[in-house]
């Protein structure tokens, strides 16, 4: 994959035909999680086949827990890194969460406890990854909807602490910038201008769900909110020209509305990098 | 007990239990939903059967009964087959068939380069699956909830088609379906299956196993059960 501004979309099973269908210029990558696709032959191994000929592919994984403390699963991580490397993707990355306890899964991304303590052996899990892929691991921060009272470190600072303790990158999500700012009475370019946007080699944007009581839920499962956007235009002025992708995993509409949506990705591109981007 | 465990055991209980976290309901709200997002998907037919709200309440008494284990998210109706099974839950014989059905979509094995290839003896499609049940499964539906019981228990064989991924199915008894399982491991030609068959059971009448062996083989071989 070329390096550079470039657009995607999370590649889901429902849009598969449609973007089969559609044009080679429409997006210029695909993101999928290697555990959707581990071990898995038939219609999952073709499709995965056909969409790879058409499209580089970045992995973005789900279950390595790496904010846990349970230990690693071993054959987890050694089937994403094959995985990664079948399809060549540039770099490999997972979330900022905890995923497992006690060798019970949630399957559900939760809030870590932001110690001094718990970062350094956050960044060491991530390096243990990272020492079995043969390219760079990012890490991604997630969307909260509650503090622990033991947090000792603010989100940015604890996503620098680790970042810089694992010596890795990240995959900014402006849209859980964006929630958690919400969430926690925040300014979102605040925490943009503290988070190590240095390092990040991607950036993730998605729809979120406003509740009553006050909180934005990260539910890929609407367009993105016009807040998000300005957000985007600020963090790609300090990253620099990195991968931009879509995600949208819940009331998947028609492909078109998302390339609606990709062409404005493009646009802010655009107004940031200048037209040749 | 450390934070993670206290928040995961938290948000997998029937109810939040208390926890400093704030919101913790709505990660519990998320996990659930997830949860039976992937579940539901993986047994369309027993909802039809049993209906939305019988369902729904099963896939909470599984999470209040530990919940998953796997860590593949794709995996975790297999964990509610072998729950519904343990806990001897209505129904769980149809779970296990449906859950057959797509172990054997998603099985790994590369069946187009296989079915290109010749072997000697009898080589079973490798994603063959075998489910033996005391009713028969597949007529289960919305229209059809009940199903008496066989007199002895009936093997289904569920198997992926080559190049089309088509799903297959094929009924046999016990007797056959031990010779095939061994015949999965080992392979071999037709007349060990059978002289294997024979040590087992000196007193089966050699003739008729060769005629039946033989008849299930030819409907197995017909649709890429045997490649």
């Amino acid at each position: 994959m070329a390096p550079g501004f470039q657009v995607g979309l999370g590649y889901r099973r429902a849009l598969h035909q449609e973007l089969m269908d559609a044009s080679k210029e429409s997006i210029d990558f695909v993101e999928l999680a290697p555990e959707n696709y581990l071990g898995l032959g038939g219609e999952w191994r073709r499709r995965l086949e056909a969409i790879s000929r058409r499209w580089p592919v970045i992995t973005h994984g789900l279950a390595l827990s790496l904010g846990g403390s349970d230990p690693l699963d071993g054959a987890l991580v050694t089937g994403v890194a094959e995985f990664v490397e079948a399809v060549a993707s540039p770099w490999h990355s997972d979330h900022l969460c905890v995923g497992r306890a006690h060798g019970q899964h949630t399957h559900e991304l939760l809030p870590i406890e932001m110690t001094r303590a718990r970062a350094a052996m956050v960044a060491a899990r991530v390096r243990d990854v990272a020492s079995n892929l043969n390219v760079p691991m990012a890490v991604e921060n997630i969307s909260a909807y509650g503090r622990w009272p033991s947090d000792e470190l603010a989100e940015a600072d604890f996503v620098t602490e680790v970042v810089e303790r694992a010596d890795c990158a990240l995959l900014l999500d402006v849209n859980n910038v964006v929630v958690n700012a919400t969430n926690f009475g925040e300014d979102p370019l605040e925490v943009l201008k503290r988070l190590p946007l240095e390092r990040a080699v991607q950036i993730h944007v998605a729809g979120f769900e406003a509740r009553e009581e006050g909180l934005l839920i990260d539910t890929h499962g609407s367009p993105v909110d016009s807040s998000v956007w300005p957000v985007l235009e600020a963090a790609l002025q300090r990253t620099g020209p990195v991968p931009v992708l879509l995600e949208r995993d819940n009331d998947i509409p028609p492909l078109a509305d998302l390339l609606d949506e990709i062409s404005v990705i493009r646009a802010i591109g655009e107004r940031v990098f200048g037209a040749s981007s | 007990m450390s934070v993670d465990e206290r928040l995961v055991q938290s948000v997998l209980a029937r109810e939040v239990r208390p926890l400093e976290l704030p919101h913790a309901e709505v990660y519990r709200g998320l996990v659930r939903g997830n949860l039976r997002s992937v579940i539901r998907n993986a047994f369309p037919v027993t909802i039809e059967v049993e209906g939305d709200e019988a369902f729904d309440a099963r896939v909470e008494d599984f999470l209040e009964a530990g919940g998953p284990t796997t860590s593949l998210y794709r995996d975790i109706p297999g964990d509610v087959v072998d729950w519904a099974l343990e806990s001897g839950q209505p129904l769980a014989d149809l779970m296990h068939y449906e859950w057959l059905e797509l172990v054997a979509a998603r099985h790994p094995a590369d069946l187009d380069a296989l079915a290109d290839t010749d072997v000697e003896g009898v080589r079973l499609n490798p994603t063959l699956q075998f489910g033996m049940y005391q009713r028969q499964v597949h007529l289960l539906s919305a229209k059809r909830p009940e199903l008496p019981e066989e007199p002895s228990p009936v093997v289904y064989l569920v198997w992926r088609r080559p190049r089309t991924d088509e799903l297959a199915f094929h009924r046999i008894g016990l007797l056959l379906a031990r010779a095939l399982a061994y015949a999965q491991v080992h392979g071999g030609e037709r007349s060990s299956l059978i002289d294997r068959l024979m040590d087992d059971h000196p007193e089966l009448d050699r003739d008729a196993i060769v005629e039946r062996l033989g008849e299930t083989l030819d409907a197995l071989a017909e649709r890429d059960g045997i490649l």
